[in-house]
């Protein structure tokens, strides 16, 4: 071969690659999805017209630390601005795994199993009468079988002073519009200091329910005990709802193993489980004065039999939150979850109070390493592009 | 290695990267999902183009906007998928999404992130069918979704007293999902996968003053639209209201201590009480500051 054929062959093979390259970019331009449709022209965006309202940028800032900066259009704020403390709002988030985070960030979620307690006025008819105030209470917003609730109810008037309601009529129905045939019964509300009432005569009006006793063993679903109150010539409506599970999915053992792995406390719990399926666990630890340290959550497939789930403290938590050693897990509470359906759980027995207290460790034992992902990568490497865009917008 | 194979390895490499460069930056495409509340089945599940429940669809909503419809009256987690579907579309991938929801929109998007969010989900082409389900784009899945932010145009995550009170149909499941003790249990607010919900609350309600506590804009109470957490509603309105307390702007603690739900952000406090609940058909009330401020930031 001499030099000018050797030149030929390479003019021929380069030009090959480029006619490839060509052919290439013209197939994936081909096949790869059409660009959205272009959008028919557009108004002008309009502005709302509210002279009195307040408005503060959308990036606000991480947790607890939001100044009310007063009246200011979320349109003059640079985008730059929005894009970096998105970015450093992300980072403060992503310290620590979804599973395993800082009590603070649950402030609704550390107490699981405090009665839920709601103040309304007295209604009657979807009309209100303000001079009334009904204060209802339910010690469970779930129970699993044999469980029972205990409901109460209170009437004021708008100093606080009891009222002497009565509740002439409480019916334990499915809830509406619930499908199924179980009739409904009636329960007493009373204020005689028997049946969960913890005092006669105080103007608390008790009631303890339990469904499986009432034919709900084989229903699944919210049940609904609806009041009619009478407060002399006034007549009130009210109702408590409760989540029913007649049959636990699964049951923690209450053992719990405790080991150190990559730096992070796993408390593994216990579970026997009679349906598999896809599981919430979930609990609270506070260290050795009480302090709340950490939310604590798994999801994953259980399969049937006796397993365990782990729910992990970070190790960056614990150096960060500074508790004091040892650890209590406390309050938890789980669920089989049942996808795209109307009830979506079944509720596992909780284990109310302290389930386990970890052995004494070192912050030394440790680790203080962010947590990795490949989620956590993905979000920063956009919210940067953000900041970068922002710069030379 | 002779000069014509290092020539041809050279170019070789060099269109390799160019066309790997355009196909990534080619496919990465910001979208705006809408996210519809309570309706009266008005909409079309699936159809992305449908934006009927909001207003005008010419109307600025955002890049590449999209109108994620749902039943409106079932219970949320019968209708979740809907939500899934679209955020699986439109924010897998290269593709990221910003989102507006209103009312019930808000129950539906914070469902999604609290109980999927962490939920490995197959990436998508963004090329629906016609119950607005994507085909897989390279058969690899990721973790949760691409979200940005989501604004909400009074939220109703965290129930509604006209739903205790029995002021609405009680015969509607969504009604029941709507009631508040029943919302607030119903997933961890909290948990929205890190993203920000930054919270547009409407005070022009007189109607229903005696039943919905503190300011609120006709079908929702400012304890829900400003994201304040606990497992009830409470009284909360605006700096002039004598009272009760104030619903802070931000994510500072309401005046009396009450905690938003964390990355919630009050962005809208309706000082002048002049929005309402409604879009009326033409991206009105509450929706109208969403909407103008969606048009400015999601590029």
């Amino acid at each position: 071969m001499n030099a000018v054929t050797l030149r030929s062959s390479t003019v021929r093979r380069a030009g090959g690659v480029v006619v490839l390259a060509l052919l290439l970019a013209g197939l994936y331009l081909y096949q790869r999805p059409p660009p959205p449709a272009a959008a028919p022209p557009e108004p002008p965006a309009e502005r709302p017209v509210s002279g009195g309202a307040e408005r503060l940028p959308a990036a606000a800032g991480p947790l607890g630390n939001a100044a009310e900066t007063g009246a200011q259009s979320a349109q003059a704020l640079p985008l730059l601005r929005e894009a970096e403390e998105r970015l450093a709002n992300y980072r403060r988030y992503a310290l620590y795994p979804p599973g395993s985070r800082p009590a603070q960030e649950h402030p609704d979620q550390m107490t699981p199993f405090a009665p839920v307690v709601r103040s309304q006025p007295l209604y009657f008819k979807g009309q209100a009468n303000d001079e009334v105030r009904v204060s209802l209470g339910q010690d469970r917003r779930e129970l699993v079988g044999e469980e029972v609730v205990r409901l109460w109810l209170r009437c004021e008037d708008s100093q606080g002073k009891a009222l002497p309601c009565q509740v002439p009529q409480a019916t334990v129905m499915m809830a509406p519009p619930s499908e199924g045939k179980v009739p409904p019964s009636a329960t007493r509300f009373a204020d005689d200091g028997q049946g969960g009432d913890e005092r006669a005569g105080d103007g608390t009006l008790t009631a303890a329910v339990q469904p499986s006793a009432l034919g709900f063993g084989g229903y699944h679903g919210p049940v609904r005990v609806q009041l009619a109150i009478a407060l002399g010539a006034e007549q009130g409506e009210s109702f408590f709802d409760v989540m029913y599970t007649p049959e636990e999915p699964a049951r923690f053992t209450g053992k719990v193993t405790e080991s150190l792995t990559d730096g992070s406390l796993v408390l593994a719990l216990g579970i026997q489980v009679r349906r598999p399926g896809r599981y919430f666990v979930i609990g609270r630890v506070d260290d050795e004065h009480g302090k709340q340290l950490a939310y604590l959550q798994w999801d994953g497939e259980l399969a049937a039999g006796q397993k365990t789930v782990p729910l992990t403290v970070f190790g960056k938590l614990v150096i960060d939150g500074r508790p004091e050693l040892p650890l209590y897990l406390r309050d938890v509470e789980g669920f089989l979850f049942l996808d795209d359906s109307a009830p979506d759980r079944l509720h596992l027995p909780r284990l109310a109070g302290v389930v386990h207290k970890t052995r004494v460790y070192s912050l030394a034992d440790f680790s203080d390493r962010e947590w990795q992902s490949e989620q956590k990568q993905r979000y920063l490497d956009e919210y940067q592009k953000d900041v970068d865009r922002a710069k030379v917008e | 290695m002779s000069v014509t194979k290092r020539l041809y390895q050279w170019l070789a490499y060099s269109v390799m990267a160019v066309v790997l460069l355009a196909a990534s930056s080619a496919q990465a495409t910001n979208y705006t999902l809408w996210i519809h509340g309570r309706t009266a089945s008005t909409t079309k599940p699936g159809n992305y183009a449908d934006f009927s429940y909001w207003g005008p669809s010419t109307a600025a909503a955002g890049v590449n906007k999209k109108a994620v419809n749902w039943d409106g009256k079932s219970y949320i987690s019968s209708q979740n998928y809907r939500i899934r579907d679209a955020l699986d579309c439109f924010c897998t991938g290269n593709n990221w999404c910003y989102l507006a929801v209103h009312s019930a929109g808000d129950y539906q998007i914070g469902y999604a992130l609290s109980l999927y969010g962490g939920s490995a989900r197959y990436k998508k082409n963004a090329t629906p069918n016609s119950s607005g389900v994507c085909g897989n784009s390279d058969g690899t899945t990721q973790t949760g979704w691409n979200i940005k932010w989501v604004r909400v145009a009074s939220g109703a995550s965290g129930g509604s007293e006209l739903s205790d009170a029995g002021s609405w149909a009680s015969s509607e499941q969504l009604v029941q999902d709507l009631v508040t003790t029943t919302a607030r249990a119903k997933y961890n607010h909290n948990n929205t996968a890190g993203v920000w919900f930054y919270n547009y609350a409407g005070a022009k309600g007189t109607l229903y003053s005696g039943i919905l506590p503190g300011q609120d804009d006709e079908a929702v109470s400012y304890h829900t639209t400003g994201g304040v957490a606990g497992t009830t509603g409470a009284s909360f309105g605006n700096p002039s209201d004598w009272f009760s307390n104030d619903l802070t702007l931000g994510t500072a603690a309401c005046e009396g201590g009450a905690a938003k739900w964390s990355y919630h952000s009050v962005s809208y406090r309706d000082d002048g009480e002049a929005m309402n609940h409604y879009a009326n058909g033409n991206w009105q009330g509450i929706i109208g500051p969403v909407r103008a401020d969606v048009a400015a930031n999601a590029k």
